[in-house]
């Protein structure tokens, strides 16, 4: 079953930033990531489940969807332009296509104006119908389809004369006056009482098969998602674990979270005794998330690929340490403990010994290897010198319109595949191409129908999406180049859009930001890399990089040095290698003595395809060869 | 054994434009041990039904009849009832009769307090108890305490209404008496835990307040307990000084478990224990819940808008609709067989995870009104066999199988239609 896509979510995120009380507000922000890079597709005729539960980002993800928030980054299409991009009349257009149900009736509808004035209301702000009458008649409509008749009834009473039920029809008319194109609805029966929750249930499906229109529906009741939902997504910690059929879903969990939260859902049959959720402890805070596998920490079936890291290590002395004896190296050798996401770094007290702490940690590693994840997780243990760090210090640099028009180029790629039939503006962009300082975008043949729903046509919707999404870029701090983008222009006969780029200025904090990616992936990451695991956690800090390695003073000379000849070398192909102004050693004040240790780096599951839905937990990705 | 019993409770609120009649008319027993399920909707007055009982009605509710009784002995209750037969259209005869027994009671407590006094003088003098008047003292004892229940039954002196109750109707829930009972013997988990605690004092505080108003022990020997009862419901000890919102939802639930079970009591009420927590905690929480209670073998009223969280923990279930109970029985023959279309809408209009997908029944209306409720059978607007009988008459129980009552005129005939096992 393979229909059009409406709506296609691609990397989405929102990031809220926090800070602690005022004093520290020179100190870096924290995050919540509410909605953490997640894609999905709503597709013509359907209902999508999105389940989870409280503070999963569920609500975050639908407050996305209607533009009543702004995405940290990613992009939300729909009818062929990312939403985040669009502004004054396009918005206007948005919005009658996209209207929302939110969970309190008794909130969500004012207090002072009749039914018939709060369905009116959107008919009067996107100027539908003619005349008093004609709008009359569109009210009474909606009204009897949402299950309130005889509508002329309900028109003059004020929602305090309504019950819970009808005051839920009341908003769903709202929303269906207007005609959207998509409804997304958040706990839209939640606040009711269950012998109504059910009316307004069928009445949501009897709309969908009557007019065909698609809803994203949220809640956190699995019981009603499986009743509503024609494909169900579920939310843990602002990322989808797993998506697919929702009998699929429900009946064959794969991700481990979705296996217990079903098995916790209590089913209305004393003699349906359920096995118990054997998930431990509780939701971490989504504003220190653990790397890797967010859901790891409470996993049942965690593993050494899940992503086991620093914080891990620390629990685990700490808890040594509290039933330890007293010739325990905790307490002779081992000081402050300092986790830097996958590695550890252990301060070694006065008059201690780091081979002795090394000793231990890998006597260790090989005797709990078996019984331990965490262990098998654990790469290296090594002794280095904490005093001293190598640091690479980056200033601006000037790049030529063709770095420009190969930026902009991959950003729109990296936005999502437009060539992809699944994709909203498929047909209106065909192809992106670079040549030279230019970006050439063919445009399809016009469409009327799409034309008639947003009144515009394909070439100005395409160089409306690019304006945007330059203005948006432009706005962002980070990607300076931007403001090289010259001009955009449409030729309706040639069927292309052209961006021309010139030449940019490239801050510094940026060109350290790309320096310091190079260095991940050249160093660390790269293939066949040896110096990989004896690399500490990179810092940057504004224009400076500060890289670190574990082993002998010499090595961290070689260190300077490579890094040095290695940025000339770039230099020649790569503009930014040219903002690397100088490599430099230097003492710092830490301790001396230290011992790092090393887990495998493991980046966030990935979506995999398993038995028809797609599942984000490492249980089910193949193991890299080697 | 019978816990608690109660009797065709009625508990009115007195609004500007009348009395609303939240409960009326409700009987039920919870047996030693046993866990009871109260379920219904918003407003059908299952938590005022729970504040009757532990006496913590607003000021403006109102007892407009009942009784509630709490700890009687079988005895007490097997008198009463025959009592109840005996005088049920002669109230006067029963003040009388209870007037009798008092005074008999009088004058042979002060025979059995004198024989007291005269053995123990004897025993003083060391000089030989005759038989006759050992014997004389096991019959006078026995007389006494025979007297004593029977002045209990007459008077409903088990009656927790009957201690609190003003002339009017309105509760004292000052009252000494019932302030002992509350908590000791009958203590409640709030719906909402995550404002049923006081933010600015820690937790463990609150709940040391708790059992030293009722028991006089030092700081050390409570926090003691209150850490054991951490440990009893699975939180760190070291929490104990953390203030509520440093806890998680879950969290602060647990330790509302655990101020409900501070002083040991014989009854718990939990009013929607799990309501506004996360299905995996709620998995948890009633999990935990049903561990204790078949630990400690507490009596328990679960009272939930959910069906299927009392599918899982309760061995009854009563349906509640417009202040009145519509059904009451067993779990399983309630599920099975529900006999009262009520509880069969009810049932129909959950979804499930398990089994196949099918159309979801909704009852049609809404609830009514409790200011003027409907005549006869409450629930005959919204009911699809509704006759003429159902807007005259208010239905009696009709006991459909054993334990398992509906309070319908047709439960007979609509049960075999409405059973849901086949």
């Amino acid at each position: 079953m393979s229909r059009e896509v409406v709506v296609k979510i691609h990397g989405l995120k929102k990031y809220f930033e926090i800070r602690k009380g005022f004093l520290n507000i020179f100190a870096a922000p924290a995050y919540v990531k509410a909605v953490d890079n997640i894609d999905f597709e709503l597709r013509a005729g359907e209902i999508l489940g999105l389940v989870g539960e409280s503070g999963c980002g569920k609500t975050t993800t639908g407050r996305l969807m209607t533009r009543l928030d702004n995405p940290t980054s990613g992009s939300v299409f729909f009818m062929g332009r990312d939403i985040s991009l669009l502004e004054g009349e396009d918005l206007k257009i948005f919005r009658r296509n996209i209207q929302m149900v939110f969970q309190d009736p008794y909130e969500s509808l004012s207090p002072r104006t009749t039914v018939l004035q709060t369905i009116m209301e959107p008919l009067m702000n996107h100027n539908i119908g003619e005349t008093f009458e004609e709008r009359i008649e569109m009210v009474v409509k909606a009204l009897e389809d949402a299950g309130l008749a005889p509508a002329r009834e309900y028109l003059d009473r004020f929602p305090h004369e309504l019950s819970g039920g009808q005051r839920q029809r009341v908003s769903i008319a709202r929303a269906l006056v207007i005609n959207p194109k998509i409804i997304i609805a958040d706990e839209p029966v939640s606040m009711l009482d269950v012998s109504i929750r059910a009316g307004v249930l069928n009445l949501m499906l009897d709309l969908r098969d009557k007019y065909m229109i698609p809803y994203v529906f949220i809640t956190h009741d699995i019981a009603v998602a499986r009743y509503i939902s024609d494909r169900l997504a579920v939310m843990y910690l602002g990322k989808i674990v797993e998506l697919g059929e929702t009998d699929s879903v429900v009946f064959e969990p794969k991700h481990p979270y979705t296996q217990a939260l079903i098995s916790a859902v209590p089913v209305p049959d004393p003699e349906q005794k359920h096995g118990r959720a054997k998930i431990a402890g509780e939701i971490p805070s989504a504003i220190d998330l653990p790397l890797g596998c967010r859901f790891r920490p409470r996993c049942p079936q965690a593993f050494e690929r899940c992503g086991w890291q620093a914080r891990d290590l620390v629990d685990w002395l700490l808890e040594e340490e509290r039933v330890a004896e007293e010739s325990h190296p905790m307490f002779k050798h081992i000081g402050p403990l300092r986790p830097e996401g996958f590695v550890l770094t252990i301060s070694i007290k006065q008059g201690g010994d780091p081979k002795a702490v090394k000793d231990w940690l890998e006597a260790k590693r090989a005797e709990l290897k078996e019984s331990r994840a965490m262990f098998r997780a654990m790469l290296t243990a090594d002794d280095t010198l904490g005093d001293r760090e190598v640091r690479v210090n980056c200033s601006s640099v000037s790049v030529g319109g063709e770095v420009v028009a190969r930026e902009v180029m991959e950003l729109l790629k990296e936005s999502v595949d437009f060539k992809a039939r699944a994709h909203p503006m498929y047909g209106t962009i065909l192809d992106v191409t670079q040549a030279d300082s230019y970006i050439v975008i063919k445009v399809g043949e016009e469409d009327a129908e799409a034309q008639a729903a947003i009144g515009k046509t394909r070439i100005e919707s395409a160089v409306g999406y690019m304006q945007d999404f330059v203005k948006y870029h432009r706005r962002k701090s980070g990607y300076t180049e931007f403001t090289g983008v010259k001009a955009i222009t449409g030729d309706a006969e040639a069927r292309t859009v052209t961006i021309e780029c010139g030449s940019a200025k490239m801050a510094a904090k940026r060109v350290a930001k790309e320096v310091a990616q190079i260095i991940e992936h050249d160093f660390m990451q790269g293939p066949g890399s040896t110096v990989r695991e004896t690399f500490l956690p990179l810092v940057v800090r504004g224009s400076t990089i500060v890289v670190r390695i574990t082993g002998s003073e010499r090595r961290w000379d070689e260190l300077a040095a490579f890094l040095k000849k290695h940025f000339d070398k770039k230099a020649e192909k790569l503009p930014v290698a040219k903002g690397v102004s100088s490599v430099t050693l230097r003492q710092t004040k830490s301790d001396r003595d230290i011992v790092a240790v090393r887990f495998l780096l493991v980046e966030e599951p990935p979506l995999v395809d398993v038995g028809g839905h797609l599942v984000a937990c490492y249980l089910y990705v193949p193991r890299p060869a080697g | 054994m019978v816990l608690l019993e109660v009797k065709d409770l009625k508990v009115h609120f007195k609004i500007e434009n009348g009395w609303v009649k939240a409960v009326d008319g409700v009987s039920f027993t919870i047996d030693k041990g046993e866990t009871m399920g109260l379920v219904g909707e918003s407003g059908c007055g299952k938590t005022t039904a729970a504040y009757a009982i532990t006496q913590l009605l607003p000021s403006n509710g109102y007892i407009k009849g009942g009784r509630i009784f709490f700890k009687e002995p079988e005895r007490v209750t097997a008198l009463r009832e025959e009592y109840d037969r005996r005088f049920s259209d002669a109230p006067k005869e029963r003040d009388k009769e209870a007037a009798r027994l008092k005074k008999e009671l009088e004058q042979r407590s002060k025979e059995l307090g004198e024989l007291v006094e005269s053995k123990k003088q004897l025993e003083e003098s060391k000089s030989i108890v005759p038989a006759s008047m050992a014997k004389r003292l096991d019959e006078l004892r026995a007389q006494v305490r025979e007297l004593d229940q029977r002045l209990s039954a007459l008077t409903c002196s088990y009656d927790l209404l009957a201690k609190s109750m003003r002339k009017d109707g309105s509760m004292d829930d000052w009252n000494r008496e019932i302030r002992k009972v509350r908590w000791q013997d009958i203590s409640m988990i709030f719906q909402g835990a995550m404002n049923a605690f006081n933010p600015v004092f820690k937790i463990g505080d609150q709940i040391v307040a708790a059992i030293q108003l009722h028991e006089d022990i030092d700081d050390d020997a409570a926090r003691k307990r209150v850490s054991e009862l951490f440990e009893f419901v699975g939180i760190p000890q070291d929490r104990m000084d953390n203030y509520p919102h440093e806890f998680s939802g879950g969290m602060k639930q647990r330790a509302m478990i655990a101020l409900a079970l501070a002083l040991s009591p014989a009854f718990i009420i939990a009013d929607e224990p799990t309501t506004a927590l996360d299905v995996i905690t709620q998995d948890r929480i009633l999990f935990e819940m049903k561990k204790l209670q078949e630990g400690l073998r507490m009596a328990m009223m679960i009272i939930t808008h959910d069906v299927s969280v009392v599918a899982e923990v309760s061995d009854k279930i009563a349906v509640m609709y417009a202040g009145k109970i519509m059904e009451i029985g067993p779990t399983n023959m309630v599920f099975k067989r529900p006999a009262h279309p009520y509880t069969s809408g009810l049932l129909g209009s959950f979804p499930s995870i398990k089994g196949k997908k099918r159309r979801l029944e909704s009852i049609p209306g809404f609830p009514p009104d409790l200011v003027n409720p409907p005549s006869g059978c409450p629930f005959h607007p919204r009911c699809q066999y509704a006759k003429d009988l159902c807007l005259e008459k208010a239905p009696d129980g009709i006991e459909i199988e054993p334990g398992h009552v509906a309070f319908c005129h047709f439960s007979k005939e609509l049960w075999e239609r409405m059973r849901r096992d086949v």
